[in-house]
């Protein structure tokens, strides 16, 4: 597999479009007795989120070599730590299908920031990742890799409505099969961790 | 309610993060890694192994500071490999020290050669003739003849080598050792004593180009990069083999490394990183060394610095292996770092019953033995080398021999 379907791969595992999507259904269906049928405010979520979560993997990526100086880790010993921490995110996809437990209160106002970009999409999980593939295979690389599942999240994000017509079921098995994914994923990372000088 | 949410989140991922931080990642230290702190404590090694000689040209082979005793054992693969040590440090140091006490010390093997079937053994038991011992005394002979020039054993060289290709099979492994006594093989696999061969025999080619050894070489490294950690039944492969690696680097200059050794020469360079991460998180922090377990012995973490070492220079001349460069350079430096920063200085010797046994060299637990100042001080030069971006390692001019 080349070095980028490996980056794209554990970055799609980690911000987990489909676990996220399946987050922002079970919130929508939640909410929607409490509020107006808008509370999500889907214009923002669909492209706000995506793009502040992009900016903070990004940033991520860009720091990956002083941080990881500043730690005084080199790049596989951090593998293992990257890969240890994907397993609650990859726990919760696999149980619930989804990326985390939907908020139980009343959205504010930049709920487009917080909690759908940071900590859904841009989490402790994707930012390591982020750090990790970057020291691993190039910050350019990362990044760019980032960009492809966030930009699908955002279309998922828009095509939200369709998505609530689907069955619930279907929505939670591709969060699962996230979950597998980042398994998978992490199993790799440790393997390099131990596979590289 | 939303501040409290996050608040939990928050504090669950600081824990979880401190956690792994002190127990999958601790921080890593690579002590003095700067050229002339590794440089000198090679110097030290070196000084440890020329104080410490026997007037019979033997060596001091294991001291325990803890009971002030001296080992009665003795190994004669590890006085070879001793005796290599200091021609390399004749030729590369230019210390005319260094090259009597070898001399001395090559005195003691030919006093215990055996002589049969056209070629020569070390033996000094005269009842086996282990393949490692003869090994390792032609490697040193080849570090003599390119420190000095001199081609006085050129004959007991080529005796040498052919004792290690009459052990060599058609697939490139060999024999233990020979069994004098029954005058046939020893049965037995050896870890070791393949890439010990191969070395000798990649050395004796460039030594006399033309011969033939080149092709025992191929084979020897061929079969070492396929098959011999099944036959040897390692555990988790690949063996940490700093033999096998500078085998490697000679091989490398020539040309034709299959896939399969290139691949052998990745997979080797990572198993000695991974050492090298775990012993530089051991000497990072005090949880680090609760977690990682005693530091390694000088011994061991001498031949990671080699096969570290050696798989640099390779990667300057197989193109294959280019990507192994950084890395190999960054942690060969890091292990020669840490070994500087704790090898015993003249000043910490003074604490020990006898002072002589501890200065330049490395201890565990109270103990140290011949070969921890040997593996580390090649390991040494050769992360001196790298830092001068010196991918050859002969010597670059001669050292006059002394008078008769």
């Amino acid at each position: 597999m080349s070095d980028f379907i490996i980056c794209l791969a554990g970055l799609f595992a980690s911000v987990a479009p489909f676990g996220a999507l399946g987050t922002v259904l079970r919130y929508k269906r939640d909410i929607a007795r409490q509020q107006s049928p808008d509370a999500l405010q889907l214009d923002r979520l669909t492209l706000f989120s995506p793009v502040a979560a992009f900016v903070l993997v990004a940033i991520a990526a860009l720091v990956s070599d002083p941080l990881l100086d500043a730690l005084r880790i080199s790049g596989p010993s951090f593998e293992f730590a990257a890969a240890a921490a994907m397993l609650p995110l990859a726990i919760r996809l696999l149980v619930f299908g989804d990326s985390m437990t939907p908020p139980a209160w009343k959205l504010p106002d930049l709920a487009w920031l917080m909690p759908f970009a940071l900590p859904l999409l841009a989490g402790p999980v994707s930012l390591i990742a982020a750090i990790s593939y970057a020291d691993r295979f190039g910050v350019a690389e990362a990044i760019v890799a980032a960009a492809i599942p966030l930009s699908l999240t955002g279309t998922l994000f828009a095509t939200l409505p369709r998505w609530q017509r689907a069955r619930p079921l279907v929505v939670q098995m591709l969060g699962r099969l996230s979950g597998v994914l980042l398994v998978a994923m992490a199993a790799e990372m440790v393997l390099d961790g131990l596979y590289s000088v | 309610m939303l501040f409290r949410s996050a608040l939990l989140s928050v504090a669950f991922w600081a824990v979880f993060l401190a956690g792994l931080r002190l127990t999958v990642v601790p921080p890593e230290t690579c002590g003095q890694d700067n050229l002339p702190a590794i440089q000198n404590a090679a110097s030290q090694a070196i000084g440890w192994i020329e104080h410490n000689q026997l007037p019979d040209g033997a060596f001091v082979y294991e001291y325990d500071a803890n009971t002030n005793k001296t080992s009665t054992d003795y190994n004669d693969v590890r006085h070879a490999g001793v005796t290599m040590a200091l021609y390399q440090a004749a030729g590369r140091l230019h210390d005319s020290a260094a090259l009597a006490a070898a001399d001395r010390a090559l005195a003691w093997e030919r006093q215990h050669l055996v002589q049969m079937h056209g070629w020569s053994a070390l033996a000094p038991d005269a009842k086996g003739a282990a393949l490692g011992s003869s090994a390792l005394m032609l490697v040193g002979l080849t570090e003599r003849r390119a420190a000095t020039g001199d081609h006085q054993y050129d004959d007991l060289m080529h005796q040498l080598a052919s004792f290690i290709t009459a052990l060599q099979g058609s697939d490139g492994n060999f024999a233990f050792g020979y069994d004098l006594t029954a005058d046939a093989p020893q049965s037995g696999a050896s870890t070791y004593y393949p890439g010990e061969s191969l070395w000798a025999l990649t050395l004796m080619n460039n030594a006399f180009p033309g011969e033939g050894w080149d092709k025992a070489a191929r084979s020897a490294l061929n079969y070492i990069a396929t098959r011999r950690d099944d036959d040897v039944g390692v555990s988790y492969p690949p063996v940490a083999d700093q033999w096998a690696a500078y085998g490697i680097a000679e091989i490398s200059q020539w040309g034709g490394l299959t896939s399969a050794e290139i691949n052998y020469a990745h997979r080797l360079a990572a198993r000695f990183g991974l050492f090298v991460r775990t012993e530089a998180q051991r000497d990072g922090s005090w949880y680090g060394q609760i977690l990682r377990g005693p530091e390694a012995r000088g011994a061991a973490a001498g031949t990671w610095i080699e096969g570290l070492a050696a798989l640099w220079r390779a990667s300057q001349f197989d193109t294959r292996l280019a990507d192994l460069a950084a890395p190999t350079a960054e942690r060969a430096t890091c292990i020669a770092g840490i070994m500087a920063g704790i090898q015993i200085t003249a000043a910490g010797a003074k604490s020990y019953p006898q002072p002589g046994l501890a200065e330049g060299a490395w201890y565990q637990d109270g103990d140290t033995r011949m070969d921890d100042q040997q593996h580390t001080f090649s390991g040494l030069i050769y992360t001196a080398d790298l830092l001068q971006n010196n991918p050859h390692r002969e010597p670059t001019q001669l050292l006059p021999m002394p008078s008769p």
